[in-house]
């Protein structure tokens, strides 16, 4: 409006009554049409003026031309979900609960399969994950060239849009990472990304890259690079890794022992099997063998710059010595014990220990064993294990979860089957230990957890339902195959007495399954 | 006499809550004489501020109300008084009721007992009779508008901001009671106005003149060409009735469902329907209600979604593109893009044509073919050939919007404004996508 109008709203804020005005010309074309306006009330006369300003406004507008914006999004080649699947995406990210697990599987399956998401879940996806940084990699891969272009719109879209979808091609550089300048000016996230994949693709210019830049390095970058050592490992690496045993920091001291364990020929191996064999030994006496145990006397600055630590974590209660044969043995590569001890883990973990010694020895392997990802000695420890009373069942499953951890997945679902058919692992398995299995799972497991089901909810009426158990069943249930789980699930629920959170939970890993079930029919 | 009926029964009644309040100060037995109660009726005399009190009769059977008060609303306060009074224990059973509640009732049982005379031979001068009465409060109703108008200009907007929601919810209520609805809710729209940001009295002074234009546009209803003429009654709030409009000519076409927006009015939803013909160069509105915001589900037209097509016969309210369904011939089908597209141009050239014949038109449907932009935090359209207008998006997600387009011109429909567009639908493909 021009500033006649402008006048009139003046006019009008301040009221005819104080300051009244002037009718005079109007602009613009409603000026044609002022012989219409009352002339005898100010007030009436100033409304059907602004009446004929708002309708030339209204009808006459002039709107502004403009040149293009941004360019247009590139052409994507993958192709968009088919209609049911997107809606089923649509559906899980509109439920209110917490279905993050679900839509990180749905969307790797169907990144797998080659889809990408549908321009019209894009902000969702977008906004749920940068709320949820767990769900950026799935999201990122399924962003498509449309989904980056509108990622880069927004601050904090754009973060998903960079990070690097997970590749089947470790080798290659993903484009995100970016190249040498990431190195000097990148965030702290994408440098580190940048070395892994550089480490990956080329270990010796990683690791001098590493050793020129290591006195500039904060401590947690320190140890994040260390720690990516663990690719392309080999004995090339001892002496930048000997260095990272001087540094101050505890982290690095320990990331660099870890690496310096793996490699066989290393000078920490020697000093690690010098301590063990100090610590250790057979006794032979009239056709019986014993461990004898000798607790170091004193310590010594190298076996803090090797990586163990003095004094025990506060509230351990175990002594000052006990705790450095605890965690000497901890940090000994166990091929150490079979080379010097000349048995085999079954053989050394079936000795009697002399003295009071034997849980401190047994910690001490077991933690070694879970460091190292040893499923021989595992399957060892577990061999020894003598018969819990059943209260202490529920603990030591607990606390035998990460052992259980490495052995192969075959031997770790027979244990949690017998374990599951004899009720030992509490009201809650899943909260105790099924952590990490592959998935989907085996028909037997899948059985023997709807087994439980049944005993827990129909047979004892627990009126408190195994919420994590429902949860991972329903992400981990196979969805092909002969059985329909979601069905018998459902037929579970509704033999349950009463209204019960158990009727709830078991409907809604039903639902949860058979979700599943229809988005992968909809992807082949 | 039955079981009483509980105080919260009776209140449930109420027209609105003003009367909830009425009544409660009217129920106390002194207020009232030569109460009763019998066969299902009750009645008493209460002492208004005239010299002879109201005679009030409840048939609790209907329930039914008869009040000499002058009040339009039903039940009257006196009414709901009686009945609380009643309720509370405090009307004596009679053996019989008195003489005017019985003739009352008589009265109601010969009128029900009669045949209804179809329409055509309604009594004619009984209708034209009441058309002339709510002529008279509707223009009424008006004068007291204006005059209202006229203060509010002459004292000044600026004190509007500080009066709060009860400033036009005082003057609707007014606008209700004169019969003129459709001012009433224009009114209470209002009521946003002063706390909508920078330059709300220029806004405001805009809608108080179009208000005292539809004003003097109803004073001259008589001179008006026929189309304007019905607008500037549809506006007030006169109904037209859904057989009249049934009995207008039906328009046939395949009709593209292409917008729709849901919107709240105090207690009732309103959702409107765009519909496109796909042969016909031409648009109409359904609009659904749905009383208590209970959703729409109960509708016959809740089935037309954006994205469908059906092929039906419309039946036009006169002068407007609002429309009724009449038969459909088939059920509602899945719809492609829609069959034609607009520049902006050519929406503002559709729109100012429009106003010729509704000057207070501020939602037109418009279907163009555009780039969506977010530059500088705001959103924009453009078109082909450059020109832009800004979005308005309260109520939706601009960013799908985005999200579909990648950059490049997709079809939008949505509502005009003169404060821009209010996208609703747009096409991925072929798929109709909500925003």
């Amino acid at each position: 409006m021009t500033a006649g109008w402008d006048e009139f709203v003046a006019a009008a804020t301040i009221g005819t009554d104080a300051r009244p005005i002037a009718l005079t010309a109007l602009p613009g074309p409603a000026a044609e049409h002022a012989a219409v306006i009352s002339s005898d009330d100010p007030a009436a006369g100033l409304l059907e003026a602004a009446a004929l300003m708002s309708s030339a406004a209204r009808a006459g507008q002039q709107l502004p031309v403009a040149p293009a914006g941004r360019d247009a999004a590139a052409r994507d080649s993958a192709p968009v979900l088919r209609c049911t699947a997107a809606d089923i995406i649509s559906a899980v990210l509109a439920d209110s609960a917490d279905n993050s697990a679900l839509l990180e599987q749905l969307l790797g399956q169907a990144a797998h399969a080659g889809y990408r998401a549908n321009p019209h879940l894009l902000p969702a996806l977008l906004d749920t994950a940068a709320r949820d940084t767990s769900l950026r990699p799935a999201v990122a891969a399924v962003l498509g060239e449309r989904g980056r272009w509108l990622a880069a719109h927004r601050a904090d879209w754009s973060r998903v849009g960079q990070v690097a979808p997970p590749s089947s091609e470790p080798a290659e550089i993903p484009e995100s990472a970016g190249t040498e300048s990431v190195w000097e000016t990148g965030t702290q996230a994408e440098r580190r990304a940048y070395f892994t994949a550089l480490r990956r693709r080329d270990p010796a210019q990683a690791r001098d890259l590493l050793e020129a830049a290591w006195p500039k390095e904060k401590g947690d970058d320190r140890e994040a690079f260390v720690r990516s050592l663990r690719h392309q490992l080999s004995a090339d690496d001892e002496p930048l890794l000997e260095r990272a045993l001087d540094d101050r920091k505890g982290d690095v001291r320990k990331a660099a022992a870890a690496l310096l364990a793996r490699i066989p020929t290393s000078a920490w191996r020697r000093r690690a099997t010098e301590r063990a064999t100090r610590l250790l030994r057979v006794e032979r006496k009239a056709l019986r063998q014993k461990l004898i145990v000798t607790l170091p006397d004193k310590w010594d600055d190298a076996m803090t710059r090797d990586g163990l630590e003095p004094s025990p974590p506060a509230g351990y209660q175990v002594g000052e010595r006990t705790w450095w044969l605890i965690q000497t043995i901890a940090a000994t590569p166990l091929a150490v014990w079979t080379t010097t001890l000349s048995m085999s883990p079954r053989e050394i973990t079936a000795l009697p220990v002399d003295g009071d010694f034997e849980q401190d020895v047994r910690i001490g392997w077991r933690t070694a064993a879970i460091r190292q990802r040893d499923s021989e000695w595992a399957r060892a420890l577990f061999a020894v294990r003598s018969k819990p009373l059943p209260d202490y069942a529920v603990w030591l499953s607990a606390h035998d979860a990460p052992l259980a951890a490495v052995l192969p997945p075959v031997e770790r679902f027979t244990r949690l089957t017998e374990l599951l058919g004899k009720d030992e692992l509490g009201h809650d398995p899943a909260a105790v230990d099924m952590q990490g299995l592959p998935a989907p799972w085996p028909d037997a497991f899948a059985n023997a957890v709807l087994r439980w089901f049944t005993m827990r909810s129909v047979a004892k009426g627990e009126p408190v339902a195994a919420w994590q158990t429902c949860r991972l069943a329903g992400l981990h249930l196979p969805t092909g195959g002969g059985t329909d789980w979601a069905a018998e699930l459902d037929r579970i629920a509704d033999t349950v007495a009463h209204e019960n959170p158990w009727t709830r939970a078991l409907h809604r890993t039903a639902s949860t399954v058979r979700i599943r079930r229809q988005f992968l029919e909809e992807l082949t | 006499m039955g079981a009483t009926w509980t105080a919260e029964q009776v209140l449930a009644l109420a027209p609105d809550s003003s009367s909830v309040s009425a009544a409660k100060a009217l129920a106390t037995p002194a207020k009232w004489s030569s109460t009763g109660a019998a066969e299902s009726l009750l009645w008493g005399l209460c002492q208004g501020s005239g010299k002879t009190p109201y005679q009030t009769v409840v048939d609790l059977g209907g329930p039914a109300y008869k009040c000499s008060c002058p009040s339009r609303k039903f039940p009257c306060k006196h009414a709901l008084a009686l009945m609380l009074t009643w309720s509370a224990g405090q009307v004596p059973d009679a053996a019989e009721p008195a003489d005017f509640a019985k003739a009352w009732r008589d009265s109601r049982e010969e009128r029900a007992a009669k045949p209804v005379k179809p329409r055509g031979e309604r009594d004619e001068a009984g209708a034209a009779k009441r058309a002339e009465q709510r002529a008279t409060r509707v223009a009424d109703g008006l004068q007291e508008l204006d005059r209202w108008l006229k203060d509010q200009v002459r004292g000044g907007l600026a004190s509007t901001a500080q009066r709060g929601y009860r400033h036009f919810d005082t003057v609707a209520a007014r606008m209700v009671d004169a019969q003129a609805p459709g001012i009433a809710g224009t009114l209470r729209q209002l009521a946003s106005v002063p706390t909508s940001g920078e330059g709300w009295p220029a806004r405001l002074l805009g809608e108080y003149a179009m208000l005292h234009l539809l004003v003097r546009a109803h004073e001259n209803l008589p001179d008006l060409p026929a189309d304007l003429a019905a607008v500037v009654r549809s506006r007030v709030g006169y109904t037209v009735s859904r057989e009249d409009v049934l009995a207008t000519p039906a328009v046939n076409d395949g009709w593209h469902v292409v917008a729709s927006r849901d919107l709240l009015d105090g207690k009732i939803a309103t959702r409107r329907v765009w519909l496109a013909g796909t042969s016909i160069g031409r648009f109409a509105l359904l609009l659904l209600f749905s009383p208590g915001n209970n959703g729409f589900g109960g509708s016959p037209d809740a089935d037309l979604v954006p994205g469908t097509v059906v092929t039906a016969d419309l039946h036009f309210y006169p002068g407007q593109q609002r429309a009724v369904v009449g038969t459909r011939y088939a059920d509602p089908a899945v719809g492609g893009r829609p069959a034609r597209t607009s520049t902006i141009a050519e929406v503002q050239d559709a729109y100012a044509a429009a106003l010729e014949t509704d000057p207070w038109l501020t939602a037109f449907p418009a279907v163009v073919e555009a780039t969506p932009e977010f530059i500088s935090e705001r959103w924009q359209l453009r078109d082909e050939a450059g020109l832009t207008v800004p979005l308005i998006t309260g109520s939706i997600d601009p960013w799908r919007l985005l999200a579909v387009s990648g950059g490049h011109p997709v079809a939008v429909a949505g509502e005009w404004t003169p404060r821009g567009l209010v996208p609703l639908t747009t096409w991925a493909d072929d798929s109709a996508v909500m925003l």
